[in-house]
């Protein structure tokens, strides 16, 4: 296992002399540690790891990490700023409440720093996946596909949407996602139309799409992927709509090559649907990046600038979206490596009738 | 909706004369719609919602008492906006907003924003007291919990695993009709008397229940936005003496509280009454079971899960009729094992009353 917190002491912004990471995602990057409502402070040689009292257990079990409980931890942390002598801190402007950082710069015994240039550390670090972090990313996404595949099995008209979301949340806890609410991005019929559907207790009609943007969850890690299918029967202009975009996704996919430009990537995809006339139905970027929640990862979309690096998972799902009809969006996990791109998402991208 | 902002309005601290807020919940308590970008700026004279096309026919058909403009170019609206209504110092949602978010609007209001709690206090002060119509959506989420419960029971049984009793809670969950399934469980028994309620990231123990266990269940569910919270302790086979009494103990607590936390009344004078009953026999019985110095049971419920006020020695508040509350007590024999209590309740009167059925006053024995 790499050591994360031993690699963030190497990349230390210049002129900072400890870091502060309030962020509960990053933190639990850092710590392999859920706990909320923590601080997790490093320096070069040293990192102290702030909880609440209730998660003391928790807290003192992380390896290389002293932990001060107590339910004050803004306060204690401040304590240890002043016994260790830390001049400045660096803090994430991403991450850090304004409360919170106004409450910093008024008490903490040190000069605060939030210019960005440690959320760019981070994020970098973040993005580089380990060989740990594909493992269980692969392993999220391997349930996902399962309970794609298997939710198939169960999905007739007639239904609600409310009990599709019940039939996949049920798959994915047997399957071993740890995801314990079943609140997943899914819609049918005319609210597909809507990038980010949720069951409304809509009946599924025949003729249908159904839209499951589905993800497992493993030690943390989210997988994410989206697919569509027809109940019955799917016409013509379904068949149409769902065709461009499969075929802007393929192009997305292709596209990706280490060094590219995200917003290259996002253009390949984008012109397959803009040639087509659909250009203003498409309402989003083409991807992010996947796995502990990184904000300010590289995005493929039309401004992101970011030339592609080895170790990033990323998305890609173009979509079109019919307000009043119906939505279409595709969606695999990609993994970039100096060896080459790998789709970590197996469900088939041909439009499945059940 | 048209109330709230009208009250808002009237009620903007000294000094501020704006508020811009960002935060998904406040667009859903102010405007009455659920959407994930829209900025909602507050005037003493007028409000305006800015939103994106995707939201746009949402907002025109649903908000009411602000006025409602495409979102094309956000820092030239929001300039326009702000020269008109002489805005100078603008409130904003700074517990939730991040850094940097901030300093991008900052500088779209030409640096008008000002880092100020009170607006927020205000905010929350206002969303604390439920309307009418806000206690019968939590209510209606209170009862979907109760049928959950008497559901879920008999399927707590030695040699079921704690995660077939998860996803048997989220099933129900989404039969009774919540719009969210539930989330959390935890087993307390024996070697994990810490172990606190079910977090939405904790790994489930893979252990099985066993004959002897006292079982936490952990229970949320949302109607129409707003969420009721439950949790349940019961015993799997005979409870020794010492367990009933815990759980009686318990109970007990969680009634002096009720009593305590009626209109009028400080949270934490009635927080010091229900932690006096807490002492001795080794049973603590305060939330935070590992510093009994700092009792916490529990916090406000809404649109959140978790709102304000903190039901804690640090809350000095005094309580407003209508407000909604999550009062959960629990009481454990270190080392050995521990009971959660915890229900939804309104402040009325005279004392607080319980949205749902409220917990068994007598352990459960299944």
């Amino acid at each position: 296992m790499e050591r994360r917190i031993e690699v963030l002491m190497q990349n230390f912004p210049e002129n900072v002399d400890a870091v502060l990471i309030s962020g509960y995602e990053i933190r639990r990057y850092y710590t392999r540690t859920a706990i909320p409502g923590a601080l997790l402070l490093v320096t070069k040689s040293a990192a102290w790891i702030f909880a609440p009292s209730r998660w003391q257990k928790e807290a003192a079990a992380i390896p290389e990490v002293i932990s001060i409980p107590g339910n004050h931890v803004w306060e204690n942390l401040n304590e240890t700023l002043c016994r260790e002598g830390i001049r400045n801190l660096a803090v994430q402007a991403d991450e850090i409440r304004v409360s919170e950082y106004e409450r910093l710069k008024r008490t903490a015994p040190c000069e605060v720093i939030a210019d960005g240039r440690l959320d760019a550390v981070i994020y970098r670090q973040n993005c580089i996946k380990s060989e740990e972090e594909v493992q269980k990313l692969q392993r999220a996404q391997d349930i996902a596909d399962k309970t794609f595949r298997e939710t198939l099995n169960y999905i007739h008209a007639g239904m609600s949407d409310w009990e599709l979301q019940k039939i996949v949340g049920t798959l994915f806890l047997d399957f071993g996602s740890e995801w314990d609410h079943f609140g997943h991005v899914m819609g049918v019929g005319v609210n597909t139309s809507m990038p980010h559907v949720r069951p409304n207790g809509t009946v599924i009609q025949p003729g249908d799409f159904v839209m499951v943007d589905i993800g497992g969850m493993v030690d943390g890690y989210g997988s994410d992927m989206t697919r569509m299918f027809a109940i019955e029967y799917a016409d013509d202009r379904k068949r149409e709509i769902y065709e461009i975009v499969r075929a802007a996704q393929k192009a997305g996919r292709e596209a990706i090559a280490l060094g590219k430009p995200c917003c290259e990537v996002d253009r390949a995809a984008r012109e397959i649907i803009e040639e087509a006339g659909y250009g203003k139905n498409y309402l989003h970027g083409l991807g992010h990046t996947v796995g502990i929640c990184v904000p300010g990862g590289p995005r493929f979309n039309q401004t992101d600038t970011t030339p592609l690096f080895s170790g990033l998972i990323m998305t890609v799902e173009p979509g079109i979206y019919l307000p009043g009809e119906f939505g279409v969006r595709i969606e695999d996990m990609m993994h970039i490596t100096e060896d080459g791109v790998y789709n970590m998402t197996h469900s088939p991208h041909e439009l499945i009738v059940v | 909706m048209e109330a709230r902002l009208r009250k808002l309005m009237e009620s903007l601290p000294d000094g501020i004369d704006g508020a811009l807020l960002l935060s998904a919940v406040n667009r859903q308590y102010y405007l009455g719609i659920v959407s994930s970008a829209g900025t909602l700026l507050v005037t003493r004279r007028k409000s305006y919602f800015i939103v994106d096309f995707r939201y746009i026919e949402l907002a025109r058909a649903k908000v009411r008492g602000a006025e409602v403009i495409l979102q094309e170019d956000l820092e030239a609206q929001l300039g326009k906006l702000i020269e008109k209504e002489e805005l100078t110092t603008i409130g904003t949602d700074v517990s939730t907003l991040t850094l940097s978010t901030y300093r991008d609007y900052d500088r779209m209001t030409g640096g008008r924003l000002t880092a100020d709690g009170r607006l927020e206090e205000v905010i929350s002060g206002q969303r604390q007291v439920k309307s009418e119509e806000e206690l019968s959506c939590m209510a209606e989420a209170a009862r979907i919990l109760d049928r959950v419960y008497a559901r879920i029971l008999p399927f707590v049984r030695a040699g079921v695993q704690s995660r077939e009793l998860q996803r048997r809670l989220g099933i129900l969950a989404s039969e009774e009709g919540s719009e969210r399934a539930s989330f959390g469980f935890a087993i307390t028994a024996g070697d994990n008397w810490q172990e606190d309620d079910g977090y939405r990231d904790r790994v489930l123990p893979g252990r099985c229940l066993q004959t002897g266990d006292l079982v936490t269940l952990r229970m949320a569910s949302r109607c129409q936005g707003y969420w009721a919270d439950m949790s349940r302790t019961v015993q799997i086979g005979k409870a020794s003496a010492e367990k009933k009494r815990l759980y009686e103990q318990a109970v007990k607590v969680q009634r002096i509280l009720k009593h305590e936390l009626r209109e009028n009344a400080c949270i934490l004078t009635a927080v010091q009454k229900a932690a006096a009953e807490t002492a001795g026999d080794g049973i603590l019985i305060p939330g935070d079971v590992i510093n009994a110095k700092e009792p916490d049971f529990g916090h406000g419920i809404g649109l959140e899960l978790q709102e304000m006020p903190e039901l804690s020695v640090e809350c000095g508040k005094i309580l407003k009729k209508g407000t909604a509350l999550y009062v959960t007590v629990k009481a454990a024999i270190p080392g050995n094992c521990s009971v959660r209590i915890g229900d939804v309740v309104v402040v009325e009167e005279n004392g607080a009353r319980f949205l749902g059925a409220g917990s068994s006053p007598e352990l459960i024995e299944v």
